[in-house]
């Protein structure tokens, strides 16, 4: 044992005292300046575009198209936003590919459409081919989540956090550019059936919808309590609770949790393929590009309700569907900022940023950040 | 089930999938430029899948702790099973697509053209074809199980042989201008025909390298085992090996003309983009996804103070802000300015996990894309059509637009960052850099001030990205939106990747693959995202501390999630009171 | 004055209270001991003291300021240091840089001096060298040597804890906290950890709060022992006080002939 350590004992007073400035909780000064900015632009800017002269103003019966096509929008955001949700609560993983799954099953399901509609069979009987569009969408959307798990994310099952993310990224790009390979860059019309034509409408206690949003909204409304259905009440949907809780324990209880994984993934596809085909019929178009924004949306969704909870990803797609098709025109037109559409983006951003700033466990969750 | 497929049945489906695969999103039937004789980069490519299945099979296995090494004849029949089964595979894609008829596949796979089915079927067409593509990828495996099988002193100089032949056939337009400069004869090297290598030339480089590569290998250990080593003559290798960099450096754009040296430029100015994420990534390992705001500043900034203008219907206006500054005193300027974006970035992100972060900074970065296109800043930055007639960075006569002159530029200022990277790297603040991208939480309880570093390191990472923005400004001399989408971040955190996180030289590798093959190879432009994300997928699965890592690095990352884990189970044991505490329950790090 | 009070000190997680209004003082120069069975709060403690967690309610006084509300690298920089219970080394860092960066709070260098290497962040970087070797040098040849240069996981679990301390002593403390220093180690290792303990004393001059289980020890380096059950101080003095007292062997409950 070699003695002779002259480690200085203590340090010298000068060094061991705190300045009156680093005693500053910079943190809760950086959130409060933040909160009351943005509380004040927000008030601002709703006072200003509603106390605009007459003329300039937007109608009541536009305001209340706002909100149909926001609360449609919702509804597919909510769909895409269930896949991230399921398996973050699974894998505490951002799946970053989700959307490209979304835009595989869109993609896929075009063809069909297409196919239908250059024979005739999507008019003569819509509902038939709608039935079999939807199908194929699901499925491929399903297969391709499934391979995007087994392939890319099982082998980083253990690895630190940021390594299944970064792969998530490098998939999403490659699938993106796989359906450029495939398919061609160009942005082709997905066709609607005439019934669901763009003027059609229907009243549903007294408020007059466009079909096609109608149609959104209560297949988003089906799978919702669908999903719900299955993981409180099924078997499989207890397996993957259980995994959700506690990966080791699960396993140890005899829970395969690789197949437990699987169906994950395999729902959350699903899903997308059922946003696929709406966001198709809703916008009219597809391309390999489509994926990303809606899939961002739909991440910044399941945040705002609170991620790994399924109401909370129904609940936050639709404030967010809300919050783009009102916000910029509630915000931005009193600035007269021109084009105030064009910075939709910018809201969804914030609201994730706000969102985890201020209450990261989302709007359904604790409250608190699980762990930061 | 599927486990109960023979190992080298699995192989070959693997094989054969990736092969259809291949064929589908269109790198074999566009990629023509030829390799060696008419043998394209896209045949080249086809032929991968099967050699390099059957070479995995064909490998030596540990079986109950004994290396099973099969014999060559092994490895030849276990990989001809492979490429049959390959090949039968890709039989079946030729026989539905015969059956459907090219036309209908093309409907829905544009990729599916006549001339990419009479490639797969050596032009024959029925079953003649099919049988050739079967034969074909049987004898492609069987080559895969031979090199795979023999004996490490033949084999590795074969792989090394054969890359260095497929790389010399893809590397005819900077090789042949090259060698022309230097006034010496290459047309029986290179085709003048098919533009790829000479059948001949092909033979001769292989065996020039195996040779060489062979013998190196043999006798390596004892040349360096004879030459007498002292401090004095390892500082004078050393002084040789850096001057010969330095000429070669100084060389290089005279050398390979004017276009390569363009693609140089970019390449510079995405090392030093990796260079800045390397910082923010590599050291404090805090996933940044939204860097290409900082590219925009700098070159924004740079744009706005060396004088820009604005497009408009009835002409060029100056922006709302502008100053005539010269791009060298600007430079300072815009460094201030992205470091101060990089606090005003980093502040409110200071407390998030790494996986939210990413994607929050991810949209910091389309944020202010939006913003800097959109109508409402128009006045400032143009919106879409964005700020053009930027003046080139003038010192005397020279001005650095000419790109054999911009790569000088670049490469000053890629010495500059590589400088400061390398000596943080080695510093007190690298080390509380590492110590926080190891265990923050420790990190802070060992008084590091991890909010302090968190935010030295988005400010530091953000001043040498802008130096990338500022000379993308000067290298295009106008900008609009197009060029600061999130791909640029994604490109800068692939260059950083590839290379390995935390390593310098793995940056200017990173870069030079990933920005310089597909600017050299231009047809291969369209499947550059397909690489990055491939490159991505594949980097952190089979190799997440990259192609060089950094030393210290490279355990980490298999690490840091056990020593995470515990920290998070110590927390809980103590909030929870757990009823027993494990004294041994941690063989941390 | 004392050292360090820990006043009321309360923290609960949920609804579960890990300490309702704990109460003790360090004097300088002394070694505290605090024991209690498993789940009695006392690492929270640490981690209350330490900045870690902020408390519900009380107060933690140390030299006569408050503390609460500082962050963890502030109180490090006043002069606590600690180990944690599981160790928490930098891994991929080497013994000696794990140790340097212990120094990181009493050395000033910055970006502009490492990028110039001037005179100055030489002259500290050497400073900074020294005082990890020595800090690593308090526990003899165990992580001396080559050893140094060698990433921290490659160390055996005894070197790790012993590491771990070295690193906590590079930040020159005057009070250093230690959470269950012996965890682990084997009876020859926990004896001379034992002598390391005292020596931090009187060789290096600190004030040491320990969390110990292994009652030999306890008993071997204690001046003072505070004992805790459900986050509440049951009993406080000598080591033979504390141990025949009625509610820490009911706490114990039969563990007590282990001590």
């Amino acid at each position: 044992m070699a003695e002779g350590t002259d480690l200085q004992a203590g340090p010298s007073p000068a060094t061991a005292r705190l300045g009156r400035l680093q005693r500053l909780p910079l943190r809760r000064l950086i959130q409060i300046v933040l909160a009351i900015l943005i509380i004040g632009f927000v008030a601002l800017g709703t006072y200003k575009t509603l106390t605009l002269p007459p003329d300039e103003r937007y109608d009541p019966s536009t305001w209340k198209a706002f909100v149909i096509s926001g609360v449609a929008q919702g509804g597919i955001y909510a769909l895409i936003a269930l896949g991230y949700t399921l398996v973050y609560g699974v894998l505490r993983m951002i799946n970053f590919a989700h959307g490209e799954v979304f835009m595989m099953g869109c993609f896929a399901s075009f063809f069909f459409a297409d196919a239908y509609a250059s024979s005739g069979l999507l008019n003569r009987h819509p509902f038939y081919a709608l039935a079999i569009i939807f199908a194929i969408a699901m499925l491929t959307s399903c297969l391709i989540a499934m391979l995007l798990e087994r392939v890319a994310y099982r082998p980083l099952r253990n690895s630190p956090r940021l390594v299944p993310l970064i792969t998530a990224i490098g998939a999403s790009l490659f699938l993106q550019n796989t359906a450029f390979g495939f398919f061609g860059p160009q942005t082709q019309a997905y066709p609607v059936p005439d019934v669901l034509g763009g003027d059609q409408t229907w009243t549903i206690l007294g408020i007059t919808m466009q079909r096609i949003q109608v149609v959104v909204i209560v297949t988003a409304i089906l799978a919702v309590i669908g999903l719900t259905l299955f993981i409180s009440r099924t078997r499989t949907g207890r397996s993957i609770r259980a995994v959700a809780e506690d990966r080791e324990i699960a396993s140890l209880m005899g829970i395969d949790v690789d197949r437990t994984i699987m169906i994950t993934f395999a729902l959350g596809g699903l899903l997308a393929g059922i946003a696929g085909v709406q966001f198709g019929l809703t916008f009219g178009q597809v391309s390999p590009y489509i994926g990303f924004t809606p899939g961002i949306a739909a991440f910044t969704a399941s945040v705002l309700g609170g991620i790994g909870s399924i109401g909370g990803a129904a609940l936050g797609g639709l404030i967010l569907g809300l919050l783009q098709a009102v916000g910029p025109p509630l915000l931005f037109t009193g600035f007269n900022i021109p084009a105030p559409f064009q910075l939709q983006d910018v809201i969804t951003f914030s609201v994730l940023v706000l969102v985890l700033i201020f209450r990261p466990g989302g709007i359904l969750g604790s409250g608190e950040a699980e762990k930061v | 089930m599927i486990r109960r497929i023979p190992r080298v049945v699995r192989a070959g489906l693997v094989a054969g999938i990736v092969s259809v695969y291949l064929c589908l999103v269109g790198v074999v039937g566009s990629l023509v430029t030829n390799v060696v004789g008419k043998v394209t980069v896209g045949r080249v490519l086809l032929s991968i899948p099967a050699i390099l299945a059957g070479f995995l099979v064909a490998r030596p296995r540990v079986v109950s702790g004994d290396v099973h090494r099969p014999s060559v004849r092994a490895g030849v029949s276990a990989g001809a099973i492979v490429g049959l089964t390959t090949g039968a595979l890709l039989a079946i894609f030729i026989g539905v697509v015969n059956l459907l008829g090219i036309e209908t596949v093309r409907n829905v796979f544009i990729a599916v053209k006549p001339e990419l089915m009479s490639l797969l079927t050596f032009g024959h067409a029925g079953v003649v074809g099919s049988v050739l593509r079967i034969g074909a990828e049987v004898a492609l495996g069987a080559v895969g199980g031979a090199i795979g099988a023999t004996q490490d002193r033949i084999r590795v100089p074969t792989v090394i042989a054969a890359t260095v032949v497929i790389s010399l056939g893809l590397l005819r337009r900077i090789v042949h201008p090259a060698l022309a400069q230097l006034g010496l004869r290459d047309d029986w090297l290179f085709s003048v025909v098919t533009l790829g290598l000479t059948w001949f030339g092909a033979a001769a480089v292989f065996v020039v390298t195996f040779v060489t590569t062979f013998a190196w290998r043999a006798n390596s250990a004892a040349i360096v085992a004879r030459t007498h080593r002292t401090p004095a003559t390892e500082r004078g290798v050393r002084v040789v090996v850096l001057a010969v960099i330095g000429a070669g450096l100084i060389a290089l754009p005279f050398l390979i003309g004017s276009i390569f040296s363009q693609i140089l430029g970019t390449v510079g100015i995405y090392i030093l983009l990796g260079l800045g994420l390397n910082i923010v990534v590599g050291y404090a390992g805090l996933l940044d996804l939204g860097y290409v705001a900082f590219f925009a500043v700098g070159a924004y900034t740079t744009a706005i103070l060396t004088g820009g203008s604005r497009v408009t219907t009835t002409g060029y206006a100056p922006p709302s802000f502008v100053l005539h500054l010269s791009f060298f005193v600007a430079i300072p300027i815009v460094v201030a300015v992205a470091a101060l974006v990089g606090l005003v970035i980093g502040a409110p992100v200071l407390r998030l996990r790494g996986d939210y972060l990413a994607i929050v900074t991810l949209g910091f970065g389309e944020i202010a894309r939006v913003l800097f296109s959109s109508d409402w800043l128009k006045g400032a930055f143009g919106g879409t059509q964005g700020i053009t007639a930027i003046p080139a960075a003038p010192i005397g006569n020279l001005d650095f637009r000419d790109t054999q002159h911009f790569y000088f530029l670049v490469l000053g200022f890629c010495l500059v960052a590589v400088y400061i990277s390398w000596r943080l790297a080695d510093s007190r603040v690298g080390r509380a850099w590492n110590a926080m991208r190891e265990d923050e939480q420790v990190a802070e309880a060992v008084g590091v001030s991890t909010v302090r570093y968190k935010l030295l390191a988005f400010a530091m990472g953000g001043a040498i990205g802008s130096l990338g923005g500022a000379l993308f400004a000067v290298q295009v001399g106008a900008l609009n939106n197009a060029s600061f989408m999130l791909l640029v971040s994604i490109t800068a955190l692939a260059v950083v990747i590839l290379g390995g996180m935390g390593s310098i030289p793995g940056v200017i590798v990173g870069a030079l693959v990933l920005i310089g093959i597909p600017g050299v190879f231009s047809e291969f432009e369209q499947y550059r995202l397909l690489l990055y994300g491939a490159v991505l997928m594949a980097i952190m699965i089979l190799r997440p501390q990259g192609l060089i890592p950094n030393v210290r690095r490279s355990q980490e990352l298999e690490e840091e999630d056990v020593a995470q884990d515990k920290w998070a189970g110590a927390v809980t044991a103590d909030e929870q009171a757990a009823p027993v505490a494990s004294p041994l329950g941690e063989g941390a790090g | 004055m004392n050292l360090l009070d820990v006043r009321g000190v309360s923290k609960h997680f949920g609804g579960l209270y890990a300490l309702s209004g704990l109460d003790f003082a360090v004097e300088e120069g002394e070694i505290v001991s605090i024991i209690g069975p498993n789940g009695a709060g006392k690492s929270t403690v640490f981690n209350v003291i330490t900045g870690l967690y902020a408390p519900d309610d009380g107060d933690v006084v140390f030299r006569g300021e408050s503390i609460v509300g500082l962050t963890p690298n502030q109180i490090t920089r006043l002069g606590i240091a600690r180990t944690f219970q599981t160790v928490h080394l930098f891994p991929n860092m080497t013994v000696l840089e794990n140790a340097m960066v212990g120094q990181h709070c009493r050395s000033r260098t910055t970006v502009f001096g490492s990028v110039f290497r001037t005179r100055a962040m030489r002259r500290e970087e050497r400073s900074i060298r020294e005082h990890a070797e020595n800090a690593l040098g308090f526990f003899g040849q165990r992580l001396a040597g080559y050893r140094q240069d060698q990433p921290a996981f490659s160390l055996s679990y005894a070197n790790r804890r012993r590491l771990e301390m070295a690193r906590a002593l590079a930040t020159e403390p005057s009070l250093i906290l230690l959470d269950e220093p012996t965890a682990g180690m084997n009876p020859r290792e926990t004896l001379e950890l034992r002598d390391h303990i005292v020596r931090m004393r009187d060789d290096l001059g600190l004030t040491i709060l320990v969390i110990e289980h292994d009652m030999r020890v306890v008993k071997g380096v204690s001046d003072r022992v505070v004992a805790c059950d459900y986050g509440q101080k049951i009993a406080e003095g000598s080591y033979e006080e504390v141990a025949n007292d009625e509610q820490v062997i009911e706490a114990y409950l039969g563990t007590k002939a282990a001590g």
